[in-house]
């Protein structure tokens, strides 16, 4: 059975049925790791007694495999009585398991805007939070800029492990046709196609979001 | 060790009290460790309002770590700091508007990169003082003509000098209208062409009776303006008089060391 192009184009339009599923839950779970991820380490810094609790639940995200984090949602949220739909407990797993790395990105990011910025804003009379949202935060953005694309693609490609809790998406859809054709290598050779693809755009947007961030401050 | 607590006590209140007419900065056996380092010694020091005080002494001494603590950048471990009559604690509430009223100068200049030389001026107006955004300007471009600079309020900070630079980091302190200026080591940083435009527009601020902490090793500014000069060594003062005898005739040997090799 040798791959068939024909074929592979043929089926293109049944795998994209998937695709809309995964750019929402994409985009969706990359918004939600990024605010929460931001809301960790907000918490770390706030205060003595918040920092540690928060350090453990983060370690202990980074910690345990995605996998086991969304079927703990899946199966454990119903018991205490809130059932929701597959598709938006997929996205508060990837939401929920990424927060964890993306909280290091803001924390190095942070950690990379020198002291005298927040020491020069404080000395001004600012409160902590107008400090962070207008002088530390515009500066750490440039910093963390590309390990946030990363993160990007990362969800991206993780969206499929949402099949396990029966979450619609480009790789199911592929799985759908080759049960259907007993044909894998064409379904599989696309969807990775259009995986990449998306990869692509999404670093296409974090490179010219990157290089804009990188001019402000140049020129007016 | 009762009876002399107490006596220390009924002293210390007596200075908070007059502290609100007179002493604008007092500052009372104040300690700092930095882990088991101490970077403080039961230092006091009382700074008058409109009097302009110069510390100085070797790297190390103690100097920023002084003057950081008088906007609390830095906690103090003991004693007691009082600024406009509030006293400095840790934590406490109310700090921000303390720090409104004390402007601070960096080495450095710390400018906010992402934000042009008025927006730099602006932005604590604004989101502290909640002065419009109109009116803030006019403010700012008050003080940045005091500084001589105004014409590049539309630029960022790194298209400026050093000096310029140094002279809106002043500026944007000014802005706030504080009572009291704090500088640690202003011009250390800048090439030497740039040093005596810092300094002109610092002596500038000291005729208008501004109450000024500078650290600095610029003499000629010391002798000119200051009206006490502070020596300390060691987390510790040492030496403190007016600027004819502190240069001309210092008491301490450390201090006479340390003024020779300031010649060199
Ligand atoms: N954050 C810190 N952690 C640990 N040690 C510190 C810290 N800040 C200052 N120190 C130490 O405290 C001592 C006093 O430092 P400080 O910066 O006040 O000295 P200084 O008199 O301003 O010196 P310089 O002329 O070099 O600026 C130094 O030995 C320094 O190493
Ligand atoms: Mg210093």
């Amino acid at each position: 059975m040798s791959f068939d192009l024909a074929f592979a184009v043929e089926i293109i339009p049944r795998v994209l049925e998937g695709i809309g599923n995964t750019i929402l839950v994409g985009i969706l779970s990359f918004i939600g790791a990024t605010l929460l991820g931001f809301l960790w380490e907000m918490l770390r810094r706030s205060n003595r007694w918040v920092r540690p609790i928060v350090q453990f639940l983060v370690d202990a995200i980074r910690s345990t495999p995605a996998l086991v984090q969304i079927y703990f949602l899946f199966f454990v949220l119903p018991y205490y009585g809130v059932v929701l739909p597959a598709i938006l407990v997929g996205i508060f797993g990837l939401s929920f398991y990424y927060s964890g790395y993306i909280s290091e990105v803001f924390k190095a990011g942070i950690e990379a805007v020198p002291a005298g910025q927040s020491e020069a804003a404080l000395s001004l009379g600012l409160n902590r939070w107008d400090t962070v949202m207008y002088v530390v935060a515009p500066q750490m953005l440039r910093n963390i800029a590309a390990p946030l694309g990363a993160y990007s693609i990362g969800i991206l490609k993780s969206t499929p492990l949402l099949a396990v809790i029966a979450v619609p998406e480009m790789l199911g859809s592929a799985f759908d046709v080759a049960s259907d054709t007993y044909r894998y290598a064409e379904p599989m050779f696309i969807a990775g196609v259009l995986f990449l693809l998306l990869a692509l755009i999404a670093a296409f947007l974090v490179g010219t979001l990157e290089r804009r961030l990188g001019l402000l401050g140049t020129s007016h | 060790m009762e009876p002399e607590r107490t006596e220390r006590r009924t002293l210390v209140v007596e200075f908070t009290q007059k502290a609100d007419s007179r002493a604008a900065v007092l500052i009372e056996g104040v300690s700092k460790w930095f882990g088991t380092f101490q970077a403080l010694d039961k230092v006091s020091l009382n700074v008058a309002v409109g009097e302009r005080l110069v510390i100085c002494g070797p790297s190390g001494s103690g100097k920023s770590t002084l003057i950081r603590c008088v906007n609390q950048l830095e906690t103090h471990d003991e004693g007691r700091i009082v600024v406009s009559g509030a006293e400095l604690r840790p934590g406490m509430r109310g700090l921000a508007e303390v720090r409104r009223d004390v402007g601070m100068v960096f080495q450095q200049f710390n400018l906010f990169p992402h934000l042009s030389v008025l927006d730099n001026c602006t932005l604590a107006l604004r989101r502290a003082r909640k002065i419009p955004k109109d009116a803030a300007n006019q403010i700012a471009m008050e003080k940045l003509e005091r500084v001589h600079i105004a014409e590049q309020a539309k630029k960022y900070p790194r298209q400026l000098s050093g000096g310029q630079q140094q002279r809106v980091a002043i500026a944007r302190a000014l802005c706030m209208k504080p009572k009291i200026m704090l500088f640690d080591e202003p011009t250390s940083a800048l090439d030497p062409e740039m040093v005596k435009e810092v300094l002109d527009v610092m002596t500038a601020l000291a005729k208008e009776g501004m109450t000024m902490i500078c650290v600095t090793h610029e003499m000629g500014f010391a002798r000119e303006v200051a009206d006490r000069v502070v020596f300390m060594d060691k987390g510790a003062i040492i030496e403190e008089a007016a600027p004819q005898k502190f240069f001309g005739n210092p008491e301490h040997d450390r201090t006479k060391q340390f003024l020779k090799q300031l010649l060199h």
